[in-house]
C-alpha cells in the first residue's frame, strides 16, 4: 500500500470522474484481492476475467459505499461475493465445507482418550519447520475454496474476525466454527502428506 | 487413561497461549501429547505466515481503467450549483450587514480604534494562515493522485 490517501478523498475524487483515482485504488487493494482469488479460482484466465470483473462492480456501486467499513474491506467483499458467484455457476462450492462446520459443537463435546487415540499417535509426529514449509502449498491447496480463503485473510493477511465477517457476511460465531474446522482440516493434510511421503 | 484437552482448546492455546483459559494452560504444561499437538499448531501457524503472497501477473490497474465510462458532464452542472450557492450565501451575509448596520456601529462604538485594527490582523492572520494550510494539503493530495 504504497500510497495513504484516505479513502474518501479518494471516493470523492472518482465519483467527480477521476479515473486515476480509481487506478490509484486498485493499486492499494489488489493485494488483498488477490490473495481472494488465488484461493478461491483454479484457472488462470478465470482470474483475469474475474479480477477485472470485481474492480468494474467496485467502480458501478461506488456511489453505494457508505464509509461502514474500509475501501478494502469493502472492495474484499465485493472480491469474495464474485468469487463465490462464479463458484456456484461452476457447481465448485463443496457442499461439505459449509456443512461441516455444523459438526463443529458435535465434535468438540468428545473428548480424545490417553493411549488409544489415533489423534494422540498424529500428535506425536513433530514436523521439522523446514519440511513443512515444503508441503504447506499442497495441503492449503487440498482445503475447500472457502477453508482456503478463511486460512489466508487470518492467519496470512492477518485481518480480524470482524474484517474477515464483514468481507464473508458470516456472523462471528460461523466464521469461528468454520475457521476452527479449516485449521483441523489442514493439519491433516499435512499429516497425510508427511505420512504420504515418509514411506 | 488421560483425558485430553479438545482440538478446539488446543487450537486456542496455539492461537494465543498468553491470554488463554487456565486449566488449558496447565493441562499442557503437564500433558506431552496436547504440548505436541499445540506445537504443530504453532509451527504451522507461523509456516502459513511465511508462505509467498499471491499478485496478478499483469497490469490490472490499466486493464480496468481503460474500461471505465468517460466521466459525464454531471460535474458541470454540480460546479453550476456551486456558484449559485455560494452567491446566495453572500448575498444573506450582505443583507445582514446592511439590515443590522445600526446595531454593528454601535457595537463598535466604544472599542478604541487600535483594539479593532488588533482583532481584524489576528483574525486575518489565522484566516490567511488556514488558506495557505488548506491549500498546501490539496495540491500535495492532488499531487499524489496524479503521480502514477
Amino acid at each position: 500500500m504504497g500510497n495513504n490517501l484516505p479513502d474518501q478523498l479518494l471516493v470523492e475524487s472518482i465519483l467527480r470522474g477521476n479515473a486515476n483515482a480509481f487506478g490509484q485504488v486498485i493499486k492499494n487493494t489488489e493485494a488483498l484481492v488477490a490473495q481472494i482469488v488465488f484461493k478461491m479460482i483454479s484457472n488462470n484466465e478465470d482470474r483475469k476475467d474475474i479480477s477485472q470483473d470485481i474492480y468494474l462492480k467496485a467502480f458501478n456501486k461506488l456511489r453505494d459505499f457508505k464509509f461502514q467499513s474500509k475501501l478494502s474491506t469493502w472492495i474484499a467483499q465485493i472480491a469474495y461475493n464474485t468469487c463465490l458467484s462464479y463458484l456456484e455457476r461452476k457447481k465448485l462450492v463443496l457442499a461439505g465445507s459449509l456443512s461441516q462446520a455444523n459438526d463443529w459443537d458435535d465434535e468438540n463435546q468428545v473428548r480424545s482418550r490417553g493411549s488409544v487415540s489415533k489423534e494422540n499417535v498424529d500428535a506425536a509426529i513433530f514436523i521439522q519447520r523446514k519440511e513443512l514449509a515444503s508441503i504447506m502449498h499442497s495441503a492449503i491447496d487440498m482445503l475447500t475454496p472457502i477453508h482456503k480463503t478463511l486460512i489466508t485473510l487470518y492467519h496470512h493477511e492477518e485481518l480480524s474476525y470482524e474484517e474477515i465477517g464483514q468481507i464473508t457476511e458470516l456472523p462471528e460465531g460461523t466464521l469461528k466454527s468454520y475457521l476452527f474446522r479449516a485449521r483441523k482440516s489442514l493439519r491433516e493434510n499435512i499429516l497425510a502428506i508427511y505420512k504420504r511421503e515418509d514411506l | 487413561m488421560t483425558v485430553h484437552l479438545l482440538e478446539m482448546e488446543i487450537q486456542e492455546y496455539a492461537l494465543d497461549k498468553i491470554h488463554c483459559r487456565k486449566d488449558i494452560a496447565d493441562h499442557i504444561a503437564v500433558c506431552e501429547a496436547c504440548r505436541m499437538k499445540a506445537a504443530n499448531y504453532e509451527l504451522m501457524f507461523s509456516v502459513i505466515k511465511e508462505e509467498p503472497k499471491h499478485s496478478f501477473d499483469f497490469d490490472l490497474a490499466s486493464l480496468v481503467v481503460e474500461q471505465l465510462p468517460k466521466p459525464s458532464s454531471v460535474s458541470s452542472s454540480t460546479n453550476i450549483l456551486l456558484y449559485v450557492f455560494i452567491f446566495c450565501f453572500a448575498g444573506a451575509i450582505a443583507f445582514v450587514i446592511y439590515w443590522f448596520r445600526e446595531y454593528l456601529e454601535k457595537m463598535f462604538k466604544g472599542i478604541l480604534p487600535i483594539v479593532i485594527y488588533l482583532m481584524l490582523v489576528i483574525a486575518i492572520s489565522v484566516l490567511i494562515f488556514q488558506c495557505v494550510e488548506i491549500y498546501r494539503r490539496y495540491k500535495k493530495q492532488m499531487k499524489s493522485l496524479n503521480s502514477f
